[in-house]
């Protein structure tokens, strides 16, 4: 029965129907519209020897019946732009609202408004007669875009072969609703005049919605709860509908490739946001870091979305723990990536601190001061050539005069917050920045606080840029040479050691290398 | 014999369409046009060009009509016409009918009414140029086609 249809559908359609087996984009079907019967005639051609097939009519409405009893049809609409009764921009206007096929717009005149116009309008091309076949023969590119960047991900493979599927009209037919509103927001008023106004999703009403949804929880947003949660005139169910099922298709993008990503690693992760289970990863998770590294911070108004994406992906979720519209498991990656990125400090800051009473803010966490005390081992062995606790601690107190830095420090964690936090204010048409923008408004605050912490410690040893433990511990003996609470035999050691190379006496030599060692 | 007469008018059509390539009468189009012509439509351009032809007959004798009322010529309605000819004949590469089409345009929207006559005069002109010639070619070719059909049996 379907198959009938369907071969029904295509002789209705195709006039020259070639036995190969097709691959994409041979048989791809295009509506050709041109009340020119020679230009017709030849684009005709041009279309068959690109092995499309062709439904060619010559005017506006005969090709709109086409389209409107089966979208399914017609993969791309290629028009004339000036017909008698509909016009091509009329006919663009139309199937641009009413379905989501891409549309080429073709005509004699190549008067530049004319062509700004037709891209206004939503074309996807302009041609300017005579029509070539070199430039019929990348038409198929605006297909393939379209089904690419569909928000449902379907591959044009499976879009081609099931295309008279049930599945595929439902489908195709939600992503022209989106296709509306997006429309709308590229071309503005033109069109806008003919039909009721439609919602542009601005940065405040995207937050506003964002905050509707955190508020609500994602599992239980229904767009009606949303609509009384934003309480926005202008703002219709439908429209919060169509943008919540956008914002639900990024997240599910964002996170299957979360998952993805960390399936490579899951046996390092664990469980992830829980650094005690472990511990055995952290020297994994070193070398991670390191790639999170100072430039971020140090940008940090430049940070950018994809950034911060990639880096939660990079401590991505293990497969047990993901949900693909759960809020917790992003909070728990977000956490979690901030767990980590200041494991490597914290390990450090223990290093150095954990014989100084009253360095009240760890204990305050007993589960990650236990984390760092079992780091300890691991780190002496980094930091084999430091000094004795003694001079560390005393390296500690000559420090202690460093403390405006904690000032800076604090501000600048409450940066990162807010850079984070910002992007979360700006609505990209990226999907993938939905899933950014998401998580970084959920940030636990918790985590933050903890960061800010952190890097308030941190800062004790010195400028910004000591966030990296390579660099800490350089910084360190740096404090540690200049120190004068240096025993006095390393004094003297250092002293004959660089002046061995110039003691002509091989006795003496020979006792100072015997102290040395 | 006869296969001596096909390569000749092969070689005679090529001379023609070097010919009217040189003039201007048509460009590269009509090179793709011919490019489209296959085994699975054989006869691809004559049959566009005689499409071009009837239309273009049409197309000129509604000009004609229009630029003869003498008080109120739509100009509007004359560079609808003309988009249409030039959109034809450039899909078939008549380049010089084409530009007429652009002057002819250009004096419409002006309304220019002497302009517009001497207009249609040019490309009334042009046309049957253009007409006779691809005349010319087609006979030519309907020989040729004849000549190596004959001689096709007898090699066999």
């Amino acid at each position: 029965m379907d198959q009938q249809t369907e071969k029904d559908d295509h002789s209705k359609v195709v006039k020259s129907e070639s036995k190969d087996k097709e691959v994409f984009p041979d048989g791809m079907r295009v509506l050709a519209v041109d009340d020119n019967i020679v230009c017709l005639r030849m684009l005709q051609a041009v279309l068959e020897h690109c092995r499309y097939k062709v439904k060619a009519v010559t005017d506006g409405a005969t090709a709109l019946k086409l389209l409107r009893e089966d979208k399914n049809n017609f993969d791309i609409v290629i028009t004339d732009v000036h017909m008698p009764d509909m016009d091509g921009f009329r006919l663009l206007e139309i199937v641009s609202l009413e379905m989501d096929i891409p549309v080429i717009m073709m005509s004699a005149n190549d008067d530049k408004n004319m062509v700004m116009k037709g891209i206004k309008h939503g074309a996807r091309d302009y041609l300017v007669k005579p029509i070539r076949k070199e430039e019929i023969q990348n038409i198929w590119q605006h297909v393939l875009r379209q089904k690419l960047f569909k928000p449902n991900g379907s591959t044009v493979k499976k879009e081609i072969t099931d295309q008279n599927s049930n599945c595929t009209t439902k489908r195709q037919r939600g992503q022209s609703k989106e296709r509306e509103s997006t429309l709308n927001n590229d071309s503005g008023e033109d069109i806008s005049a003919h039909k009721k106004p439609r919602v542009v999703w601005k940065p405040e009403l995207h937050k506003k919605f964002i905050d509707a949804v955190h508020e609500i929880g994602i599992d239980k947003a229904v767009p009606k709860k949303i609509l009384e949660y934003i309480n926005e005139p202008g703002v219709s169910r439908e429209n919060i509908a169509s943008h919540l099922q956008k914002f639900r298709n990024a997240m599910k993008k964002n996170s299957a490739r979360a998952s993805q990503q960390s399936s490579n690693n899951v046996d390092s992760n664990g469980t992830s946001g829980h650094p005690s289970n472990t511990t055995i990863t952290y020297p994994k998770r070193i070398t991670q870091t390191d790639g999170f590294d100072v430039e971020n911070i140090k940008n940090l108004g430049s940070i950018q979305h994809g950034r911060v994406v990639q880096n939660f992906s990079f401590f991505g979720i293990p497969a047990t723990n993901q949900k693909p519209f759960s809020l917790q498991s992003l909070n728990q990656q977000c956490s979690s990536l901030q767990h980590y990125t200041q494991v490597p400090e914290i390990m450090d800051q223990v290093q150095q601190r954990k014989h100084i009473p009253g360095l009240g803010d760890f204990s305050s966490n007993p589960l990650r001061i236990d984390t760092l005390h079992h780091q300890t081992d691991f780190n002496e062995l980094k930091y084999q050539s430091f000094p004795s606790r003694t001079t560390m601690l005393d390296d500690y107190m000559d420090i202690s005069s460093h403390i405006p830095y904690y000032n800076a420090s604090s501000e600048l964690s409450s940066g990162i917050n807010f850079t984070l936090n910002g992007s979360g204010t700006t609505s990209y048409p990226n999907n993938i920045c939905f899933g950014g923008s998401r998580t970084s408004c959920t940030m636990p605050t918790v985590a933050s606080t903890g960061l800010s912490e952190i890097v308030q410690h941190d800062s004790t040893s010195g400028p910004v840029q000591n966030f990296i433990p390579g660099h800490i511990q350089s910084s360190n003996l740096e404090h540690f040479m200049q120190s004068d609470n240096m025993t006095s035999i390393n004094h003297v050691l250092e002293h004959l050691e660089t002046e061995s190379s110039i003691i002509d006496d091989e006795d003496l030599r020979a006792v100072v290398t015997q102290f040395q060692h | 014999m006869l296969g001596f007469g096909a390569d000749r008018l092969r070689a005679d059509m090529n001379r023609l369409l070097a010919l009217l390539f040189h003039q201007g009468v048509l460009d590269e189009q009509f090179l793709q046009l011919q490019q489209l012509q296959d085994e699975t439509s054989p006869n691809f351009v004559s049959e566009v060009v005689n499409i071009y032809f009837h239309e273009s007959e049409k197309l000129l004798r509604n000009l004609r009509g229009l630029l003869s009322d003498r008080e109120l010529s739509d100009y509007k309605k004359m560079g609808i016409h003309l988009n249409q000819f030039m959109g034809s004949s450039s899909s078939i590469g008549a380049k010089r009918v084409r530009n007429v089409c652009v002057a002819f345009r250009a004096a419409s929207e002006q309304n220019n009414r002497v302009g517009c006559l001497r207009a249609l005069e040019m490309l009334e002109h042009e046309y049957c140029y253009l007409k006779n010639r691809l005349h010319e070619l087609f006979q030519m070719e309907q020989q040729r086609v004849m000549a190596a059909g004959v001689r096709y049996p007898m090699q066999n």
